[in-house]
């Protein structure tokens, strides 16, 4: 039980460690451009998820 | 519903742009101040801390739908498809429309709706051939069956959106 628990704690904090991590390199690797067309890219990718999450839980 | 994801998308942008224009130069520390919440949603989304989605727990009465299918369809589809005034069970949600607010642009406000509302119709355009309930029933299980992906999937989106606004306007 204690075990399962901590590998979900650990599947999760992967899962979040992987999106800061590549936030952090898109904001480092677009450095010197508009940080707003970044920001706008990543805006529509999650308008996807946002819909594709409410439509799952309808 | 994919129209009403593009509406609510221009309202909430519309609203961010009116905002700058009375306010100006605000932009990039409202970014970062959504970098910090967003980061704390995305923690709360993969379940590390328990924060509360604001949202509604109001459901759309069942007599909206019996008043013809087209009539019906824009009355419930309209109104589910703004996703505000119904339960909102994922905090992307909110932070969407708060970042649509924060780049005040309405044509990108309408296309982001527009995804929004497209991919929030999923579950009704892949059902569109499916004439037999059962089978219908078993594919709304099957697409309720990725909540959980769903959730780690939005928990990731929201870390990398939060580290993103938080590094990308000092850089």
């Amino acid at each position: 039980m204690l075990e399962t628990l901590r590998l979900q704690d650990a599947g999760r904090g992967l899962v979040l460690a992987a999106g800061l991590l590549l936030g952090l390199a898109l904001a480092v690797a677009t450095a010197g451009l508009s940080w707003e067309a970044g920001a706008y890219g990543l805006g529509l990718g999650l308008a996807a998820l946002v819909g594709l999450a409410q439509t799952c839980s309808a | 519903m994919t129209i009403a994801g593009g509406v609510l998308g221009a309202v909430f942008a519309t609203a961010g742009m009116l905002l700058h224009d009375a306010w100006g130069g605000a932009r990039v520390p409202l970014a970062i101040g959504l970098g910090a919440v967003t980061l704390l949603y995305a923690l709360s989304e993969v379940g590390f801390i328990s924060l509360p989605v604001p949202g509604r727990s109001w459901q759309v009465p069942a007599s909206w739908v019996r008043n013809g299918f087209y009539r019906s369809a824009v009355i419930f589809g309209g109104t589910v498809g703004l996703g505000v005034f119904t339960r909102i069970p994922y905090a992307s949600l909110p932070v969407l429309l708060a970042w649509l607010v924060v780049s005040g642009n309405p044509v990108y406000g309408v296309a982001a709706g527009l995804v929004y509302g497209g991919t929030r119709a999923l579950s009704i355009y892949s059902s569109a051939n499916i004439k037999e309930t059962d089978q219908l029933v078993g594919w709304n299980q099957r697409i309720m069956a990725m909540i959980p992906a769903v959730h780690r999937w939005t928990g990731f989106a929201l870390a990398m959106f939060a580290a993103y606004l938080l590094l990308a306007p000092n850089v």
